[in-house]
């Protein structure tokens, strides 16, 4: 192997995940809630956005952004579980995604009403400082996110693993109704998975942005993205996300490699949709769903 | 729903309608009416194919622009490269459309619900990545424009409006007796039953992939002939308005808004919000977001307030009326 695919590799490793952290809250949507959340990704989009007005306001560090997009996405997160999606948790699955389809919309129109059609960049204090490493040089952007995301990550997953809320919501997600008999407040878990949800893809997405660009529409591309890498890895595993993260991540980088950075979402959108056909399962997912 | 001894009244008063729409035009001359009629009737085109799929079959299909897009481009680059008559590119596009339709709908309909809808998602992205990368076919991003031959039926090309109304309206009403045809038959029948249990629908002997892949390539046909027709009409085309979410999404809050599953449904969701939509986009021009906030808000609203669609409301006001 040349020190160049070495490189190409270790890039897709570090943009995977992210794209772990950015995805990780949908599969918590739709196994607790089961909420096909189509405006997933615009919810991302908000808080890229969010991002950038603070940097171009405040010159808030990528840093300093995180501190305030996590409490601020935490509240929104409760606020959109409580206003919007409780109003359809009883609706047939159809009905839910197309309600969130519209939401999707909205919120496109927001966007482009507040922040216009031009393509932003958020900017990291970090990202024209360059690491040598084997073949070539990487971005140290690259490297510190992908840290600071799977930090954010593993908080994630000792969260769900140890502490009693996180216990209680791994236990809806397999049995509601065994949950409720045993006495766990159903509504909580549904408020706490949501804001919880939100606010991880909003911490990966402020991650993301320095490496990607805003836009109004960037949000479809953020929910298919989200929606491959669940999928690919299992839906409702949390490890799965991380596993789909990777091999997203690494296709991509190959792809713009060998071919050109045109098929790279092409070759990603493939793989996901074989997967889908050969293991609708996922590759690590264990339960059955239709 | 109808009260079959009013059929023959009914009939009448179609009839009527259909008289005065294809008079309209040589007394109204309004540019701007006939403009607004025209995407009435292309809109009608593709909710209807949309309510086979959705409505009447119950699979959301969130990707049927790609047959949109392989209506419009198949004649055109045709046209353009191998000096084939338009028509005949047509003809070509819809067989494209079926073809691939069977394809697809194969390979996705191992899929339901949520799935099913992701995955015809991504095979429209896939065909919107394949058109703006092969540049020597398409002409990419950049879009191919279909050159004004003055009037011509040959070359689908006129100065005025009026023949562009006729041929919307005849192909609109094509796709409302499709759908009523569908809707009469065994197989709109079998349709409804694989909507509403499809398990249940295969236990008593219905090849439920199969009916679901007839309803998808009727789809598909509708939306391969719609899409030439836009791309006659405009006279260009570019792979994000022809493969985008937009074609694909439109032709469902249409047929929501209206009744999905029903034969008027769409058209009425259509004729109610295609000309609100169309003033929105140009008195609002300058703030740009609000038809995407519009069509957002409007689709999450009827979810919640009337999932039953337009048509339902209209429905009560005739019984209310008559007794």
């Amino acid at each position: 192997m040349d020190g160049f695919l070495i490189q190409i590799l270790l890039r897709g490793v570090l943009v995977g995940g992210m794209y772990a952290l950015l995805s990780v809250g949908l599969t918590l949507i739709f196994g607790v809630l089961e909420i096909p959340h189509f405006a997933y990704g615009d919810v991302m989009m908000l808080a890229m956005y969010t991002c950038y007005w603070l940097q171009v306001f405040t010159g808030a560090s990528l840093f300093l952004s995180i501190i305030i997009v996590f409490p601020l996405y935490l509240a929104l997160g409760f606020i959109l579980q409580k206003f919007v999606v409780n109003k359809i948790m009883d609706k047939p699955e159809l009905s839910k995604m197309l309600f969130m389809v519209g939401f999707s919309l909205f919120l496109q129109g927001l966007a482009l009403f507040v922040w216009t059609a031009d393509t932003r960049f958020v900017k990291s204090e970090l990202q024209n400082i360059y690491v040598d490493i084997g073949g070539g040089k990487i971005s140290l952007t690259y490297i510190v996110n992908f840290v600071m995301a799977m930090l954010f990550f593993a908080g994630f997953y000792l969260w769900l693993q140890k502490t009693f809320m996180g216990k209680a919501i791994r236990a809806s997600a397999q049995n509601k109704d065994l949950a409720l008999v045993t006495g766990i407040n159903i509504h909580k878990i549904f408020l706490v998975s949501f804001g919880i949800a939100t606010v991880m893809s909003a911490v990966g997405a402020v991650l993301f942005a320095p490496i990607y660009y805003v836009g109004p529409f960037v949000g479809l591309e953020l929910t298919l993205k989200s929606f491959m890498i669940v999928v690919l890895g299992g839906l409702g595993s949390i490890e799965g996300a991380l596993l789909g993260g990777l091999i997203i991540g690494v296709v991509e980088a190959l792809s713009s490699y060998l071919l050109s950075s045109e098929v790279k979402d092409l070759s990603a959108l493939i793989i996901f949709l074989l997967v889908l056909l050969f293991k609708p399962k996922g590759l690590l997912g264990k339960e059955v769903r239709e | 729903m109808i009260p079959s001894k009013n059929l023959a009244e009914n009939k009448l008063l179609l009839l009527l309608t259909f008289v005065i729409l294809v008079v309209l035009p040589f007394i109204a001359q309004s540019p701007l009416l006939l403009h607004l009629a025209i995407l009435v009737y292309l809109y009608i085109i593709i909710s209807e194919a949309w309510n086979l799929i959705g409505g009447y079959a119950g699979q959301v299909s969130l990707g049927n622009a790609v047959f949109f897009g392989v209506g419009a481009y198949t004649a055109v680059l045709l046209y353009l490269n191998l000096n084939i008559n338009l028509w005949v590119g047509l003809i070509i596009g819809i067989i494209f459309s079926a073809v691939l339709s069977a394809v697809i709908g194969y390979i996705c309909f191992r899929l339901h619900g949520v799935f099913f809808a992701f995955a015809t998602l991504a095979v429209a992205e896939v065909f919107k990545l394949l058109f703006i990368i092969r540049k020597d076919i398409t002409q990419g991003p950049m879009g191919v424009v279909l050159p004004y031959k003055g009037d011509s039926i040959l070359d689908v090309s006129f100065a005025s409006k009026t023949p562009y109304y006729l041929l919307t309206l005849a192909f609109s009403v094509l796709a409302i007796l499709t759908v009523s045809y569908v809707s009469k038959s065994k197989l709109g029948y079998y349709l409804l039953a694989v909507r509403e249990d499809e398990v249940a629908a295969r236990s008593v002997g219905i090849n439920t992939v199969l009916v679901k892949i007839i309803a998808f390539t009727l789809s598909a046909i509708l939306n391969s002939i719609a899409g030439f027709l836009y791309v006659t009409y405009i006279r260009y085309i570019d792979p994000y308005v022809a493969f985008g979410l937009d074609i694909s999404l439109i032709q469902a809050l249409l047929t929501i808004m209206g009744g999905a599953g029903t034969v008027w449904g769409p058209v009425l969701g259509t004729v109610i919000l295609i000309p609100l939509l169309e003033l929105f986009r140009v008195y609002f021009v300058k703030f740009s977001g609000i038809n995407y906030m519009l069509h957002g808000a409007l689709l999450m609203i009827i979810i919640l307030l009337m999932p039953q669609g337009a048509i339902s409301i209209v429905r009560r006001l005739i019984k209310w009326l008559k007794s």
